[in-house]
């Protein structure tokens, strides 16, 4: 019975993956706009809070202000569709 | 509010967005304060779960994606309204030409059969009253 869990540990983990990239990008569909646009910005651009806030015309405490509302919108969203699966 | 000006630093520090001189500040404030730990320890494990998405879904819910040109459906469905009211008014004005042929051609077959052998040439008269009237003789 050793032999049937190690190639499933990693087929799971794999498809379980796989799951979440769908489940992120939902959840980040259910946040502001302004939330996607520091996202965005800090994450995918990997700009600074500096470039950040030039680029979107606010100012720097904003970027860093909303980046922590945005994480924190995010993790419940995704923790609410999470549930909803 | 908090008083403590690193508490909103967190995503910031973790998306990798905060210079060298407050990322170190920031970090040598965490060793000091519960507080910020656990405010980071909250986000940690979300910034991971970005990898490998694609910029569009930055921009946009899929759900509520504005359809292409959102201006163009007004004029579009006064367009489609409009069409279907022409439709109609032409099936309606078909319809009473079709039943203002159908009396005329009543009157040209019913009358003459109905009046024995042929005579001197006579006015018809309508039968009935219809939206569309004509007159016509039978000359030898």
């Amino acid at each position: 019975m050793v032999t049937d869990r190690l190639p499933e540990q990693p087929i799971g983990d794999a498809s379980a993956q796989v799951v979440n990239r769908h489940l992120v990008a939902a959840a980040l569909g259910r946040l502001t706009q302004e939330h996607r646009d520091v996202l965005r910005e800090c994450y995918f651009l990997g700009r600074s809070v500096a470039q950040a806030a030039h680029a979107l015309g606010i100012a720097p405490g904003t970027v860093k202000s909303r980046t922590y509302y945005a994480l924190r919108a995010l993790r419940l969203a995704i923790e609410e569709l999470r549930d909803v699966e | 509010m908090t008083a403590d000006p690193y508490a909103r630093l967190d995503a910031a520090y973790l998306l990798g967005a905060l210079d060298a001189d407050e990322r170190l500040a920031y970090e040598a404030h965490l060793s000091t304060c519960r507080q910020c730990r656990a405010g980071l320890a909250e986000i940690s494990e979300i910034p991971p779960l970005l990898a490998g998405l694609d910029e569009g879904v930055f921009a946009a819910p899929p759900e509520v994606a504005p359809a292409p040109g959102p201006d163009t459906l007004p004029p579009r469905l006064l367009q489609a309204a409009g069409r279907d009211r022409a439709r109609r008014r032409w099936l309606v004005t078909g319809l009473g030409l079709l039943a203002a042929a159908c009396a005329i051609a009543l009157i040209v077959i019913v009358v003459p059969s109905s009046s024995g052998p042929k005579t001197a040439p006579r006015a018809m008269t309508a039968l009935v009253t219809t939206p569309v009237n004509a007159t016509i003789a039978l000359q030898p």
